[in-house]
């Protein structure tokens, strides 16, 4: 009985210290609690732009070096394997010369068989970048198509494109993702 | 001779018949067995909350034999030994207090932040520990939902072993407690369409008290302080929990 005290006592001694001991809102590794925690970011080849991701499920997809792109995706999975069908979600941003708004409108026009959702709106990000979204929805393949730009250094536009499953009105962790992004200069 | 000074065998029957008729009739004597039963019998008397089968029926002595009085009532037939109540055994206390482990129901809230703006957990708790004396030894499991403030809420499930000291008989119907706590569990959920399940462990300290107002019957509240791991991402939870128990 006496050891067993000793070694709930030395038990209780020891989560005393490791719990109180490093502060109250510190865990065992990055603050969970944070904005963004546990988050990646990608940022292109020319250091322009950086995009924030929760991986997994999001997953980088190796693009052309200097291209100036980024595409991410969350791929359909059984288990482990990868159902080869079109990803839940896709992202792909790309720099283009020009002004946000034009960008954007050239955009949708390119993507003749989609009916507009929500016209083209300014969109600002967390880190006070300014731009305009727009949403469409295709009817051919079902899917929905959130589009962002950005104004970018250089006269140039930060074009992103989310195509996904769902309308991405209500999505809030796809609006979470896009208001991360952050282009040159970069907030702190 | 010999014959003459022994007393006829029919005389001997007769008496032998009459004292089994004189026992056998003292047994069906109400009056009689109603002394003799120390449930009904204190100092002679016949307790009014024994109810009337206990009081000694007149009308069922009359019919048996001729009228007594309450004297001869009292008094057994002769040749029989007068029987003395028996003394009454010691009244006896309720059940003796359950000595064995107790089990809890409670509430459990923390907030295990999502880091946009959610993240408090709302769970049920069932538990209970060991009868180790000062030493607290229990295990405690909750079950519960967790808010996500960019879509459908997570499940989580923890199993909690607590060890420590806990103050038995320190302060009436009042008894405080420090454990060490160590606990596991999982987060189940779904980002982006996409289901997951991460481990959740965690070490800290829980002071309590508990109020036990009658027998085992006891309720209490207890706060904790965990460091917890989510996927290699930590926090500091402050874990607040309510029950009650046998």
């Amino acid at each position: 009985m006496r050891s067993i005290a000793r070694v709930a006592a030395s038990f209780l001694f020891s989560c005393v210290t490791l719990s109180l001991g490093a502060g109250p809102s510190a865990g065992c590794g990055e603050d969970g609690s944070a904005p963004y925690a546990g988050w990646d970011t990608a940022e292109d080849s020319d250091g322009v732009y950086r995009v924030r991701f929760l991986a997994p499920p999001w997953k980088r997809v190796p693009t052309t070096e200097g291209d100036g792109r980024i595409e991410l995706v969350v791929p359909q999975v059984f288990g482990s394997l990868d159902a080869g069908t079109p990803p839940k979600y896709t992202l792909e941003a790309s720099l283009l010369r020009g002004l946000a708004l034009p960008t954007l409108q050239a955009e949708i026009a390119r993507i003749s068989s989609a009916r507009v959702l929500r016209d083209p709106a300014p969109f600002t990000t967390l880190s006070s970048d300014i731009g305009f979204s727009a949403v469409l929805a295709d009817s051919t393949n079902a899917r929905f198509y959130q589009l962002v730009t950005l104004a970018a250094p250089s006269d140039r536009a930060l074009l992103v494109v989310v195509e996904l499953n769902e309308d991405p009105r209500n999505d809030l962790e796809i609006d979470a993702m896009l208001r991360a992004i952050d282009v040159r200069p970069f907030a702190e | 001779m010999r014959a003459a000074n022994r007393p006829p065998l029919a005389v001997l029957a007769l008496s032998s018949l009459t004292l089994l008729f004189a026992a056998a009739a003292r047994a069906d004597d109400p009056a009689v067995t109603a002394v003799d039963t120390p449930s009904l019998a204190r100092d002679g008397e016949v307790r009014a909350s024994d109810g009337p089968a206990a009081i000694p029926s007149v009308a069922a002595a009359d019919s048996d034999a001729p009228r007594q009085s309450g004297a001869a009532l009292a008094e057994p037939p002769a040749g029989v030994a007068p029987r003395r109540a028996e003394p009454l055994p010691a009244p006896v206390d309720e059940d003796p207090p359950w000595d064995g482990p107790r089990v809890e129901l409670g509430y459990t809230h923390y907030s295990l932040g999502d880091g946009f703006g959610g993240g408090a957990v709302h769970a049920v708790s069932f538990g209970g520990y060991l009868p180790t004396g000062q030493l607290r030894l229990g295990l405690i499991g909750d079950g519960g939902a967790r808010d996500y403030a960019l879509g459908g809420g997570d499940a989580v499930l923890r199993a909690t072993l607590v060890a420590g000291w806990q103050g038995v008989g320190l302060v009436d119907y009042v008894m405080p407690y420090v454990v060490a706590v160590a606990s596991c569990g999982v987060v189940v959920g779904q980002r982006f369409a996409t289901t997951f399940a991460d481990a959740l462990l965690g070490l800290g300290v829980e002071v309590g008290f508990e109020v036990n107002p009658v027998r085992t019957l006891h309720f209490g509240a207890s706060l904790a302080h965990v460091r917890a791991d989510l996927d290699g991402l930590g926090y500091g939870l402050w874990v607040l929990r309510l029950f009650v128990g046998l």
